[in-house]
């Protein structure tokens, strides 16, 4: 019994949450590092962006 | 022709010195030069009116006179007169005042959905003003010894290709 | 009495946080649109605020109250829903919408898989599906109402659809984020007081499980109250299912993949929001099962949490509570009406019917039809009012079967074409739908979502496979979505930015005019 519940049923239900944070976390990594890989292109993208604030670009 | 052109972040040699670093010296530039691109930049006056509340505000719309596409700007931006080759310049492929006439409904579609509002919002034009924002056209050789063409934004410093 | 008090106090509030909003935007001559300046948390806590809803506190608890622990399958899958969310569709959808250059969700469709009846068909759908979320909000106002005004159910209806309709005409002005995230904060508030003041009561999880058992143990088996799903694995996938990937198919939910600001805001929201689902998905069918040894003997399971609320708690804070749902309901409901008028006006009235609608006509249209949408729910809430919970559940899995595959092949398979979207737009509509009316999910042991989804997702591959391959154009456009444009070596791919909306127009007048001859240019 964990917390009264049969350890089955108890996986099932409630094991997820603390599986779908670590899970986000490490997503929130790869993500990150296809950022950098990226990040020339966020790069120009912001500067595309800051040229928008000035009045200059199209959307 | 004298044209009123958006202020630029990057002059030739710049622009050039950006390209160099971004291909990490891969590629060659064996010609660039300047081209000039019309908007139509349009500042309306906008209120609305709620029982609890009056809201008045401006709205710049800066509005694509080659592709008659619009979009909000954030701000007016600098301007410089200059002196520019007519050839340098693209010409007009949308009637300026039929673009300032749709504008409103532009405007009035953004105002709804970003504002969520309900009641109609009186938009009145102020003012607007043809300018033009300055582009490099780039031939560029890369060391296959193919030739290709990038669109350098002058004043972001962006780039695209063209093909 | 008291519950009028703190209503009133709270309306007021709201209004004046609105109104002193729209002040200071105008003391700082702000100009209109100029973007907004919200942080990740605040952006989080508003979608979860505006997508709470009268569910959380009604339709979920009443349901777990009915059928023990198994329930919660729509939570397991509701959690990790964000991390499917933003993981398969996220950035790449948020790219490719600005490049086709649309902002509705069923534009987007359009534009994707370009044909006359496209738009027709999904935005009927879209209609006539996101209107059972209204009709869920309706009558969990009503109820709410009923609880607050101890007035007779019908009449608490027609108040609560009077009050969300009244707030939606008068609620662009105070629906400005701050009053959203207040909203969101006390609603959050509310859940987890009742929540800690529950636990205490029942003695914890083991406490609570321990007694759930001795009352029936299949309360805490795995196949749900008197074992009623024993066994049926096809209703397990389409409970964790629907949540888990039915996001995918919501047009009020991809919407906010396109309002993304910037593509690599989608790391921090899937942290924050799986962070905040973790705590408050789960929460409200726990407090459902907490509800069976609180209160063995409740009329109407979907009032679990207010009962609790006025068994815990003092009187004003229980009429906070109340408030809280109502403010769940009502910034849900006026979201989900406004996509809905605005559907109506210009998916199909300027679409099909007046092309050249003028805004004000588009308007009108617009609140005529939130009008009558508001009046023909209070009809058939009054007729018969069916749960919050199959009402949200069942329009939920209808939008996710008729959309989930469009969704998601517009931007993983390149061959997704009109033919298959159109196809399985129709088929996952009606597949839905006769599953719910002949009662197949009880009888065949399979989920409606789970059906839909994938019978859908089968015509969708067939239809796609025996159509035309879309235009050219398009399958670049999903090739600069995906950062796989070819670019002659030289530059790295990630060099180039997104789109320059220029670039076709100055392509066009180098080719016709003579200036890259002129100046020595090989031709483009």
């Amino acid at each position: 019994m964990i917390l009264g519940l049969q350890p089955l049923v108890f996986f099932s239900f409630l094991s997820w949450p603390v599986t779908y944070i670590i899970i986000s976390i490490i997503m929130y990594f790869v993500m990150a590092r296809n950022d950098k890989k990226e990040e020339a292109w966020e790069k120009a993208y912001e500067e595309w962006q800051a040229s928008k604030a000035a009045g200059g670009d199209t959307e | 022709m004298e044209i009123k052109v958006l202020k630029n972040g990057f002059k030739m040699d710049e622009a050039y010195k950006h390209l160099m670093k971004k291909s990490k010296g891969k590629i060659k530039i064996d010609n660039m030069e300047a081209i000039f691109y019309p908007y139509e930049l349009i500042e309306f006056a906008i209120e609305y009116k709620g029982r609890l509340s009056k809201n008045n505000a401006k709205c710049l719309c800066l509005a694509d006179l080659v592709k008659g596409e619009y979009a909000i700007a954030k701000s007016r931006g600098e301007f410089n007169m200059m002196e520019v080759d007519d050839t340098l310049v693209m010409p007009l492929k949308v009637d300026r005042q039929e673009l300032i006439d749709k504008a409103p409904s532009y405007i009035f579609g953004e105002i709804l959905r970003e504002k969520r509002m309900w009641h109609n919002p009186e938009i009145n034009y102020l003012q607007s003003d043809l300018i033009y924002k300055p582009f490099y056209v780039v031939q560029c050789i890369n060391e296959e010894n193919e030739v290709f063409h990038v669109l350098f934004d002058a004043v972001s410093g962006g780039f695209v290709m063209l093909n | 009495m008291t519950e009028y008090i703190v209503l009133g106090i709270y309306l007021i509030g709201m209004i004046g946080i609105g109104v002193y909003w729209s002040k200071k935007t105008k003391d700082s001559e702000d100009y209109l649109l100029g973007g907004r300046a919200m942080g990740p948390v605040l952006t989080a806590l508003t979608l979860q605020s505006t997508s709470m809803s009268g569910y959380m506190f009604m339709g979920g608890p009443a349901q777990s109250y009915k059928e023990g622990y198994f329930t919660l399958w729509y939570a397991v899958g509701d959690g990790g829903g964000a991390i499917f969310n933003v993981g398969i569709l996220g950035k790449r959808m948020r790219r490719l919408s600005y490049i086709l250059g649309c902002l509705s969700p069923i534009e987007y469709i359009e534009a994707r898989y370009p044909g006359k009846v496209t738009r027709a068909i999904a935005a009927a759908i879209a209609v006539c599906f996101v209107y059972g979320y209204v009709l869920a909000q309706f009558l969990s106002a009503g109820k709410t109402m009923h609880a607050l005004l101890h007035i007779p159910l019908p009449a608490a209806i027609i108040v609560g659809a009077g009050v969300i309709v009244f707030y939606t005409f008068a609620g662009g002005y105070l629906a400005v984020a701050w009053t959203d995230f207040i909203q969101g904060i006390v609603m959050v508030l509310a859940m987890v007081v009742i929540f800690v003041l529950s636990w205490g009561q029942v003695g914890g999880l083991t406490g609570l499980n321990e007694a759930l058992t001795a009352i029936d143990p299949t309360y805490t088996g795995m196949w749900g109250y008197q074992n009623m799903y024993e066994g049926q694995w096809g209703v397990v996938a389409g409970a964790v299912g629907i949540y888990l990937i039915g996001y995918m198919g919501l047009p009020h939910v991809v919407i906010r993949h396109m309002a993304m600001e910037h593509p690599n805001v989608a790391k921090n929201t899937v942290v924050i929001a799986t962070v905040y689902n973790q705590l408050f998905i789960f929460v409200p069918y726990i407090i459902g099962l907490m509800g069976i040894i609180m209160l063995p003997n409740i009329d109407d399971p979907e009032m679990v949490v207010l009962t609790l609320a006025y068994e815990l708690l003092p009187r004003v804070l229980a009429a906070i509570v109340l408030v809280a749902i109502m403010s769940a309901i009502m910034s849900t409901a006026d979201a989900q009406l406004m996509l809905m008028g605005t559907m109506l006006g210009r998916d199909i009235y300027q679409r099909y019917i007046n092309k050249d609608a003028t805004d004000a006509q588009l308007m009108n249209v617009s609140k005529i039809c939130v009008l009558v949408v508001g009046v023909v729910s209070v009809l058939v809430a009054l007729i018969q009012p069916p749960g919050v919970f199959q009402i949200v559940v069942f329009s939920f899995s209808t939008l996710g079967s008729a959309f989930l595959p469009s969704y998601v092949a517009a931007v993983w398979w390149k061959r997704a074409n009109t033919t298959g979207c159109v196809a399985s737009m129709i088929v996952g509509t009606i597949v839905s739908i006769v599953w719910e009316v002949a009662g197949l999910a009880t009888t065949l042991g399979i989920h409606t979502f789970f059906a839909g989804v994938v019978i859908s997702a089968v015509v969708f591959i067939i239809g796609s496979l025996i159509g035309k391959p879309p235009a050219q154009e398009i399958q670049d456009a999903m090739d600069r979505a995906a950062c796989k444009t070819k670019i002659p070596a030289g530059f790295a791919t990630a060099d180039f930015k997104e789109l320059a909306p220029e670039t076709s127009g100055v392509i066009s007048f180098l080719k016709e005019s003579d200036y890259m001859e002129e100046r020595g240019f090989m031709p483009v």
